[in-house]
């Protein structure tokens, strides 16, 4: 992976339940305030992705809104539960197979609208 | 051009642009006063026709803009207003001078312009004329609505005659090429007699045409215009113009199929307005009203008299999906112009305005995702808020909450940015303050006791720390100090340990100098930030309500309880009081407090904090008694367990006293905690009776306090225990001291004793006093002692004790039935050193057997003061705990023959065990004898 990557599973009262960052090899530690910056767009994006939930048939819909150098991909289970990705750099393919190796998972081992510290899951999506 | 109008709308093509400005020294506060009553002729029936001109009004407009009045006709300032002060006839020529400069600025395009003049009397005021308008005063000024209709009027006239103008300009004729400021120079040298030049004319003004037409009410005819426009354009692939012709197409449909108006306020104002006009046009719509009367000037251009026709109308007129898409390809088109971007950046907010009553929001979120990428140049920062701000608005506008909140944030950021010289903290908080809703938070901490949160937490909290920095960098520490105390009690769950002690270290800094309070904060602006009590510092899982201790419970006289029933309800019973009863139950308690008494409520509260909490000043919270309320300070370990902690008080009056709640401070905020707000919170209930005060009664006794407690049977405890060892057939004398240690007379006094349950038998009164000399002491004041003699008096059976029987034995004798001798005690001396002389000399086991134990409770039932009135009294109890020894013992039994062989002798060895000199004495020593071997021969 080249670019910068915020995945976010985000609940039913706008409340995310999995956070993770995905930084090129290059970079070390994202700031703070940099990370607040992808908490406040993939808010502002849930907007679109509520909007765009009932315009597609798929659960993966596509890329949703952009701010500055930020996509915002998102995918939509069936439960309502919002994957956001924000990238920086267009990979339609390789996020839409991300998408859905974490919904895999994500039905495997997930409790309704709860947030858990998975670290094994964690770990999996690393994978 | 370079200054976007962001409030622009569709309408705002159908109006005439007229500029209100003050010359001279004007105050700004006169200026307005006028400028308000001047816009708000905003729109004008012309005479003699149904058409309707729109005026929009302006006190500030960039001539720059106005250089493109040509290609959009709305932008074109066509009217000037100047107000001016002027107090004498000497200022005159100067202050009219000033107004010719000022038309100057506008002059290519004004039609007409008006001077309003305040102050000036006398002769040149007397002179009429129609461009200067004299008012000797601001508050004496009625004509002037008057002087703007008339002023409108002559505008239209221009208008009118302008439009014909153009309309009727033959084909033949050489049509001037109209041209924005930036392509007069392409044009130079161009061939002027190519088809495609004239072309590009003809299209350019017939939009134009279209543009007029619109703003002098006739619709229909700029529709028509527009669609003609649109195809010449079209075959010249002038896009700038073609684009400009489609928003023309645009705008007049949704005129036409919006007259509520798309621009928000601004548009439900000309609703109310134009109600009556719409109304009128639902039916015959004036612009086709007006082709009817002057076909003519169509025909004239090729164009038939068949388009005003129902037909044609619903023809040229736009659908509402054409509308979005024609104006996709006008901005699509002017995209190509880099000087273009305010008119493209314009027409996408007044196309999202459309979207948004048609609430297509989705395609209106692409209209303003491309207007957000419309790169002006470089955007001054105030530029640059306005524009975030209003994105914001319009996300707002389309339902988009959380994108509306984000951009509203970048606003506010913008307010403070590090660029900025003076950084405008006041206008960051009142935005951040608007994004709440969008990040799902309120200022009120009760809507987060309503089950499972709700929002982005990170990011709520981020806002709030934001809020906190904004609100200290404006000065008002007040406010740094709620905000962060909402943040503290409503993130608590989600604040890692770190984080928990930095906030409240920077809360404790903050309430160092400005303390928190339990007052409702308001703003400026009208917003209130209601209280945050801090009901998570310690959080509370149980309010107890406890009864006074058993000796200072309160308890109410039997018949007057009776009394009491009976005034309630004429019925002995109801199943109706029953019921309510009953529910009354579950909030009120059933025991009293007394007025006067400490009275105690018991917390199980625990601190969620990894670090040790201090809470100051914990007090309760009552209503309905006066109370005095005693505040406790405690110091919660971290994370502790359930900790219980009693908070105490006084109640001054008497009635039902409701425990509320308790207040708190910590970390220098003050809190007051009412349990109904408290979520999952126990509580016995939290109303009390308070009763009037009674006395409260201390006993004291020459005998030494016992450390066993007597297990009462009845329920009733003992607050004090004596004990004492006596001798059988030993009288005792207990003195009791009375002390009254309340604050009411003691006024009544019974005494009873209750001996509890034993299997032995008791010979005469165990206890005995005379209450008479006590009574006389009374009432008893406060403070004073009054002694009270209790005589105790031990008269037990010891006989049938089994080492006494074995004895018998031996002689093949039984004896039982003894009765015990009655010692007589010479000296009186505490029997203690006494004890250990006996046991030796009995030889079994069992020594304890003989020792017999008796108890009873000595009952005080006592009363007076205002308590004693309402019926009440108080019981103390003292336990007495009395083990009594056999003062003799018989160490062996035999019998003598007697002279008769129907009697004989019993002897009996009587052992002294005691220490003291005893006299044995029968009654009757015959008699006895005789007794005696009367029971030999029965058994």
């Amino acid at each position: 992976m080249s670019g910068s990557f915020y995945f976010v599973i985000v609940g039913h009262h706008d409340n995310p339940v999995f956070e993770m960052e995905f930084l090129p090899a290059g970079k070390v530690e994202s700031k703070d305030d940099h990370r607040h910056l992808n908490q406040f767009i993939a808010h502002a994006a849930l907007d679109l992705v509520d909007e765009n939930m009932w315009l597609s048939n798929n659960m993966y819909l596509k890329t949703v809104d952009k701010f500055n150098e930020w996509f915002v991909s998102a995918f939509v289970t069936a439960g309502h539960m919002r994957f956001i990705m924000l990238h920086d750099v267009r990979q339609e393919d390789g996020i839409k197979n991300f998408f859905s190796d974490v919904y895999d998972l994500y039905i495997k081992n997930w409790e309704y609208n709860s947030s858990v510290k998975h670290v094994t899951f964690q770990s999996q999506i690393l994978q | 051009m370079s200054v976007p109008d962001y409030m622009q709308c569709a309408e705002d093509h159908q109006t005439l642009l007229v500029v209100v400005q003050p010359v001279g020294i004007v105050s700004e506060e006169n200026f307005f006063r006028i400028y308000k009553r001047i816009s708000s002729v905003s729109q004008i029936n012309v005479r003699d026709s149904q058409r309707v001109l729109y005026i929009r009004y302006r006190h500030h407009y960039p001539p720059e803009n106005n250089e493109w009045g040509d290609f959009q006709t709305h932008r074109k300032v066509v009217g000037l207003i100047t107000v001016t002060d002027c107090f004498s006839a000497k200022d005159w020529p100067q202050t009219f001078e000033k107004f010719h400069v000022q038309k100057e600025i506008y002059g290519s395009t004004l039609y007409d312009s008006r001077l309003f003049v305040f102050g000036l009397q006398g002769e040149i005021a007397e002179q009429p004329r129609t461009d200067v308008a004299f008012y000797p005063n601001y508050d004496d000024c009625e004509s002037v609505e008057k002087r703007i209709e008339d002023f409108i009027e002559s505008l239209f006239i221009v208008l009118e005659s302008k439009r014909l103008d153009r309309a009727t300009d033959k084909s033949g004729d050489k049509i001037p090429l109209l041209c924005v400021p930036f392509e007069k120079k392409d044009f130079v040298g161009l061939d002027t007699d190519s088809r495609h030049y004239k072309k590009r004319c003809q299209g350019r003004m017939r939009k134009h045409v279209g543009d007029l037409c619109l703003q002098a009410g006739m619709l229909q005819d700029s529709l028509v215009h527009y669609h003609m426009s649109v195809e010449l354009l079209r075959s010249v692939n002038d896009f700038l113009w073609l684009g400009a012709a489609l928003e023309g197409l645009c705008s007049a449909s949704v005129i036409y199929h919006y007259p509520g108006g798309t621009g928000g306020k601004t548009g439900a104002r000309r609703l109310q307005g134009s109600s009556l006009p719409t109304d009128a046009g639902n039916r015959h719509r004036p612009g086709a009203q007006e082709v009817l009367i002057d076909p003519g000037a169509l025909t004239t251009n090729g164009i038939n008299a068949d388009t005003s026709t129902e037909i044609g109308r619903a023809k040229n007129c736009l659908s509402p999906e054409d509308i979005i898409d024609k104006y996709k390809e006008a901005i699509s088109y002017y995209s190509k112009y880099k000087n273009a971007g305010v008119i493209e950046l314009e027409a996408c907010v007044k196309a999202v305005r459309v979207l948004a009553i048609q609430k297509r929001s989705m395609e209106a979120s692409e209209f303003l995702q491309n207007a957000v990428y419309i790169n002006l140049r470089q955007l001054s920062e105030e530029e640059k808020i306005q524009r975030y701000s209003i994105l914001s608005e319009l996300y707002e506008l389309i339902g988009f909450h959380r994108k509306s909140a984000f951009f509203k944030r970048v606003a506010a950021m913008q307010c403070v940015a590090p660029s900025i010289a003076e950084p405008g903290w006041r206008a960051c908080y009142k935005l951040l303050l608007e994004t709440l809703p969008g990040y799902s938070l309120s200022l009120d901490p009760k809507d987060f006791n309503k089950g499972t949160h709700r929002g982005w937490a990170a990011v709520q909290m981020r806002l709030l720390h934001e809020l906190v920095y904004a609100s200290r960098r404006m000065g008002n520490p007040a406010l740094s100090v709620r905000h962060l105390s909402f943040l503290l009690q409503t993130m608590l769950d989600f604040l890692s340990d770190q984080e928990k002690k930095d906030v409240t270290q920077s809360l404790e800094s903050y309430t160092s100098k400005c303390p928190g309070t339990m007052e409702l904060l308001s703003l400026p602006d009208g917003l209130n930030l209601p209280p945050v009590p801090f009901t998570k510092l310690p959080i509370v899982r149980r309010v107890k309500l406890l009864n006074l201790p058993a000796s200072l419970r309160p308890q109410k006289m039997k018949s007057l309880l009776g009394q009491n029933m009976s005034t309630k309800s004429p019925f002995i019973y109801s199943p109706i009081i029953a019921h309510n009863r009953g529910e009354e139950r579950s909030k009120k308690i059933d025991f009293q407090w007394v007025q006067g008494d400490v009275c105690e409520v018991q917390l199980m509260v625990y601190n969620p904090m990894p670090f040790e909490l201090r809470v100051e000043n914990m007090g309760l919270l009552t209503s309905g008694v006066e109370f005095e309320s005693l505040p406790a300070a405690l110091s919660l370990p971290a994370e502790s367990g359930l900790y219980p902690v009693t908070l105490v008080g006084v109640p001054r009056s008497t009635g039902q006293i409701t425990i509320n709640g308790y207040h708190t401070t910590v970390f220098g905020v003050f809190s007051d905690c009412l349990l109904d707000s408290l979520p999952g919170i126990k509580t016995n209930g939290s109303t009390v009776e308070v009763i009037p005060a009674l006395p409260r009664l201390q006993i004291s006794t020459s005998l030494p306090r016992s450390a066993r407690t007597l297990q009462p049977a009845s329920g009733d405890e003992i607050s004090t225990n004596v004990s004492v060892q006596l001798y059988n057939g030993e009288t005792q004398q207990l003195d009791i001291k009375l002390e009254n240690i309340g604050t009411e007379p003691l006024e009544k006094l019974e005494v009873t004793s209750k001996i509890l349950t034993t299997k032995e038998k008791l010979y005469g009164d165990f206890l005995s006093w005379k209450l008479e000399e006590t009574l006389s002491q009374f009432p008893l004041q406060p403070g004073k002692t009054a002694t009270f003699t209790v005589n105790i008096k031990v008269k037990l059976d010891f006989s049938c004790q089994e080492n006494l029987l074995q004895d018998l034995n031996d002689d093949g004798i039984s004896i039982s039935g003894l009765p015990l001798s009655s010692p007589f005690r010479q000296v009186v001396k505490p029997r203690v050193e006494s004890k250990p002389v006996n046991p030796p000399e009995s030889s079994k086991a069992g020594d304890f057997s003989h020792v017999k134990t008796l108890e009873a409770i000595l009952n005080f039932k006592y009363s007076g003061g205002p308590g004693h009135v309402d019926g009440y009294y108080r019981n103390l109890s003292l336990g007495i705990h009395v083990e009594a020894e056999p003062s003799v013992f018989f160490t062996r039994v035999s019998t003598l023959p007697a002279t008769s062989t129907r009697q004989c002798h019993l002897l009996l060895d009587v052992f002294n065990s005691t220490e003291h000199e005893l006299t044995i004495s029968a009654k009757n020593n015959e008699e006895l004898i005789l007794h005696a071997g009367e029971c030999q021969r029965d058994f």
